[in-house]
């Protein structure tokens, strides 16, 4: 009877530990880590005539809490 | 050309910035970027610019002409230059490097902002020929087109 009840108990305290041990690690890794974050990653033209020069700025936030690096940005 | 904020603070924007030179582009078109940070769950995202990118001047069917035919019966080509801004324009002058071989007729259409190209053969010899009509125009974003000649010209 009382192996019965504490059997159980164990299993729950040590489920407890690991749900714990790996919610703290999660919040340690996004603490570290930038979040990239694009408001539009397509953007099209109105047409216009040859020759004129053509711009437009993609804005980004970084959402996370670590400065976010670009690295490159590469045509193909 | 690129330009890019290099570092972006937690909670801070940034912008990348995509240029495209017209002058390389004809029709519609579809330009890739691919921007590299240190996002671990995002290492690449990729960016699109899409246009349509209109000539000042087109040359309808196209900017070449075939005659091919027996020498005296070869049919004319015709081609239309339409101004795309679809204003009234001049063709000052068409000048062109086979004057043994072909002539040239230009019709100003009703509307004003068209012309039509007739070219016929007139050699006098069977066989080959290849060479530049060039047509001069008032519209300053266009003043010059050039045109591609090609001649088959059999015998009777």
């Amino acid at each position: 009877m009382i192996k019965n009840i504490i059997k159980p108990s164990i299993g729950f305290i040590f489920l407890t530990i690991v749900v714990l041990l790996g919610s703290r690690l999660g919040a340690a890794q996004s603490e570290n880590t930038p979040v990239i974050q694009l408001d539009q990653t397509t953007h099209t033209f109105p047409t216009v005539f040859e020759g004129e020069l053509l711009s437009h700025s993609f804005k980004l936030i970084n959402k996370g809490s670590a400065d976010l690096q670009i690295l490159d940005v590469t045509h193909t | 050309m690129t330009r890019y904020d290099r570092v972006i603070p937690p909670g801070g924007t940034g912008q990348i910035t995509l240029e495209i030179d017209t002058r390389k582009e004809i029709d519609e078109f579809q330009k890739k970027a691919i921007v590299w940070s240190n996002d671990p769950q995002r290492k690449s995202v990729a960016l699109y610019l899409k246009g349509e990118v209109k000539p000042h001047i087109s040359l309808v069917p196209g900017g070449y002409l075939s005659l091919q035919g027996v020498k005296g019966r070869v049919p004319a080509e015709k081609l239309d230059i339409i101004n795309n801004h679809k204003q009234p324009f001049k063709i000052t002058a068409v000048i062109h490097d086979l004057p043994d071989h072909i002539h040239w007729r230009l019709k100003k259409n009703t509307s004003g902002f068209s012309y039509t190209l007739e070219v016929e053969d007139i050699s006098t010899k069977a066989g080959e020929f290849n060479g530049h009509l060039v047509v001069q125009t008032d519209l300053s974003q266009k003043p010059e087109l050039v045109i591609i000649v090609n001649g088959y010209i059999e015998e009777d």
